[in-house]
């Protein structure tokens, strides 16, 4: 159980915008997510969301991330998660999006499969 | 004899409760003996179950309603966890709690089948005088030990 309210941050790597997504994403900051997202993918198209300091995500958060895929496959971008965490990849499972989202360990890893 | 809850928990129905009813639910869960995997079935069933309330039920009502609660009530009986969510909002109609298809991907609508996936019985009834709706769930239990 996630003892932090949702914090990010936006980082580079190459091509590529990362945004880190910590804590606990749930309906109380899936909105901001969302916003935060999609204002990413307006300014590049190129985005890897990394959760791997995420405690808790339920299906609002869960719903910011199809939404991203979706904007990111209209525009011909790139998304991808990096570093799911172990409470993140359950939700993705029980929601059968793990094999819709293209995951990778690393955002290195990401960018070198994703070009 | 009626049996008692093992955990009751009244709280605002507001996005920024979700975080205390899933502490209040886990460690409940936990305290019992439940297994973490079943502890965090439970909690999400629990999560998407008020988030609907709170999005759905009161929906922009919530600031004006009289009285925008929502009720957990945790019971252990049989080998099996029991959850009971009650609001005070304008009575549900239960044929609305059907998932949607997960082969279309779209944002949304994933909460239904969460609570579906994870809790063996779900069923929505109605409070008297059409004073709020009473969610009940059921999940057969894992326990860590005994």
């Amino acid at each position: 159980m996630g003892k932090t309210s949702m914090q990010y941050k936006v980082n580079t790597l190459g091509s590529y915008s990362i945004l880190y997504l910590s804590g606990d994403v749930d309906l109380q900051y899936s909105p901001k997510a969302r916003q935060d997202l999609l204002a990413l993918l307006k300014n590049t198209k190129r985005v890897l969301v990394d959760l791997s300091a995420v405690d808790y995500i339920d299906s609002s958060g869960v719903a910011s991330l199809v939404e991203a895929y979706q904007v990111a496959n209209q525009h011909q971008g790139a998304f991808a998660l990096v570093g799911v965490s172990d409470a993140a990849l359950q939700v993705l499972q029980l929601a059968r999006l793990d094999k819709v989202f293209d995951i990778y360990d690393t955002a290195d890893q990401a960018a070198a499969a994703k070009g | 004899m009626a049996v008692k809850p093992v955990l009751r928990f009244r709280c605002g129905a507001g996005a920024d409760q979700l975080r205390r009813i899933r502490e209040a639910a886990a460690a409940s869960l936990h305290n019992m003996g439940c297994d973490k995997e079943t502890t965090d079935q439970i909690v999400l069933a629990i999560n998407e179950a008020s988030m609907n309330i709170i999005q759905h039920a009161y929906g922009n009502a919530c600031s004006t309603h009289p009285r925008p609660e929502l009720i957990l009530e945790l019971f252990w009986e049989d080998a099996s966890v029991k959850v009971l969510l009650t609001d005070f909002a304008d009575p549900v109609d239960p044929n609305s709690l059907q998932p949607r298809p997960l082969e279309d991907v779209k944002p949304g609508g994933l909460g239904l089948h969460f609570i579906r996936q994870v809790m063996d019985t779900v069923v929505l009834q109605h409070l008297p005088d059409a004073n709020g709706n009473v969610l009940r769930m059921e999940k057969t239990l894992k326990r860590k030990h005994g």
